[in-house]
């Protein structure tokens, strides 16, 4: 699509809106638990911090990306390689989606900016340019980037940063290993071909089945630590761990025949676990 | 310098910075706003994290030493243990900062650090804490010009000034000297490092420069707000993100 209309559909991609909406959830979901009673204003607020905290923050990172994105067939046809938008107005797009979302979230309270600052930092900073291209280790700083919505709906829900809302967020850290790994093993050509030392460049294919073993497993560890703090989110919990075990007997299956059939099957089996814990804690959390 | 000593200058520079951004969280906690001080101590933390990826093993164990201690104080939270942390973090930073002996840059911003946690702690009268601060200016100046290679860019010492003229106000001062050094950073010193993993991209640090400076004029003469704070933090992320582009060696 051409026109001022195309133009934006390409700027509004930036921010990879199906990413956007999962991340979304995890910040709505912290809020609606964290919150006494739900204010129509914050709900607002939240969509501005959201649309500007995490896709302002993914545009730059696509705008810092452009060159590789470039060499990978998985990305060559976003809007910056591929030409459609220019560098200018993709910098000029992200930069002012983040400032929005700072005011807004200064609006709700400080810690709420303090999750986007620190999203930012990570994400671009941290996890983009000292160590994406350097260390397939970067995923980890990538995550802690990844857990700040859900922190940051907490803060706005609660007015401050606490154990509960601390448990929510890394159940978001713990989960995306197994996200972002396994998108790493089914486009393992493309990361190579751009020079992207993604999992497992350098690494056992057994320490990765640890490590992912490991995190999912954390997955409902945290989840029922959570239920315990706040006494209540037992079913959410339950379905959390059958759904993590799940996943766990899948990356085992993919030790034993990493195939990129097994990889794009544990890469649908991802997401319904963070969705069904953002939720289902705040329906539990009403009832 | 080699694409090693330039990463190991660019870590600690995070690092120091950060570290002054601690001191002015520490030092304003503006109406008890907790939240600006958890962000500068994370922030310190993970720049410090990034600065051990690069230290000699020496220096490195004892800076570790003196850091992972002056947080353990920060979470008791008696206000001597702030004073020793902030005694931590500056001589952590300085530590860092001998390791690149020679850098005139470096040199005044552990000179900035340490005039800042001697006023802080009220340890000199507030004459002697101008002539400390008028000298971290003149060696930003100074400095701005050997690392940019240019003279003119002596004028982001410009940047500082506020630290003079509204000395007893520690956020003004503090941040014009995070701001002021971020712009000299900015200039290009980095780029020009043969054979360096990263490159500057004009584009952001223009971008930094629109956030963070005007940030810094509206917290210079209107006092402190905190939407303006975070996009002041915006603004010297954008421009240490403008410094730190990566790119294939």
């Amino acid at each position: 699509m051409e026109g001022p209309l195309g133009r934006m559909l390409h700027l509004l991609s930036l921010t990879k809106p199906r990413q956007l909406a999962l991340l979304m959830l995890t910040m709505y979901g912290s809020y609606l638990v964290a919150a006494d009673h739900v204010d129509p204003g914050t709900l607002a607020l939240l969509f501005l911090v959201g649309l500007g905290g995490a896709g302002g923050v993914t545009a730059l990172n696509m705008y810092l990306d452009r060159d590789i994105d470039g060499l990978m067939k998985r990305t060559m046809s976003r809007p910056l390689p591929s030409g459609k938008i220019g560098e200018a107005e993709a910098m000029a797009f992200s930069t002012g989606l983040i400032v929005m979302g700072l005011v807004a979230a200064s609006m709700i309270n400080s810690y709420v900016a303090l999750a986007v600052l620190l999203g930012l930092f990570f994400d671009i900073i941290a996890y983009t340019e000292l160590s994406k291209r350097f260390s397939s280790l970067s995923l980890v700083l990538g995550s802690i980037a990844g857990s700040m919505p859900a922190l940051g709906g907490w803060a706005a829900g609660e007015g401050h940063i606490s154990l509960p809302g601390l448990l929510l967020a890394g159940m978001v850290f713990a989960w995306q290993p197994l996200h972002v790994w396994f998108i790493g093993f089914y486009y393992l050509e493309d990361y190579n071909r751009a020079g992207i030392p993604i999992v497992p460049h350098g690494v056992s294919l057994r320490v990765v089945a640890l490590v992912l073993v490991a995190s999912i497993a954390s997955i409902p560890v945290l989840a029922w630590a959570f239920s315990y703090v706040e006494g209540y989110g037992y079913i959410t919990s339950l379905l959390v761990t059958l759904l993590s075990l799940s996943a766990i007997r899948g990356a085992l299956a993919f030790y034993r025949d990493p195939s990129r059939r097994r990889a794009f099957s544990m890469l649908k089996m991802a997401s319904p676990i963070i969705a069904v814990a953002f939720i289902g804690y705040p329906v539990e959390a009403l009832i | 310098m080699g694409l090693c000593e330039s990463t190991k200058l660019l870590g600690c520079i995070v690092f120091s910075l950060s570290g002054l951004l601690l001191l002015s969280t520490i030092v304003m906690d503006p109406g008890g706003q907790q939240a600006f001080r958890l962000l500068g101590l994370i922030l310190a933390v993970m720049s410090y994290s990034v600065t051990m990826l690069f230290f000699d093993t020496r220096k490195g164990v004892i800076a570790t030493g003196l850091f992972a201690g002056s947080l353990l104080a920060s979470m008791g939270g008696f206000l001597w243990l702030e004073e020793l942390l902030l005694v931590s973090i500056a001589l952590a930073g300085i530590m860092a900062l001998l390791a690149f002996t020679g850098s005139l840059g470096l040199t005044g911003l552990s000179a900035l650090m340490v005039s800042g946690f001697l006023a802080y702690t009220g340890l000199l009268d507030a004459a002697i804490t101008r002539i400390a601060l008028a000298a971290s200016c003149i060696i930003l100046g100074a400095s701005s010009i050997i690392i940019t290679g240019r003279r003119h860019s002596s004028l982001l010492a410009v940047s500082s000034l506020p630290m003079l003229l509204e000395a007893s106000n520690w956020v003004v001062w503090l941040s014009s000297a995070i701001t002021g050094v971020s712009l000299m950073l900015s200039q290009a010193g980095i780029n020009r490092v043969s054979r360096c993993p990263f490159r500057t991209d004009s584009g952001l640090v223009f971008s930094g420069i629109l956030f963070s400076v005007p940030a810094i004029a509206y917290l210079t003469l209107l006092g402190f707000a905190g939407v303006v704070y975070s996009i002041w933090v915006f603004g010297v992320i954008l421009l240490m993100a403008g410094s730190l582009v990566p790119q294939r060696v």
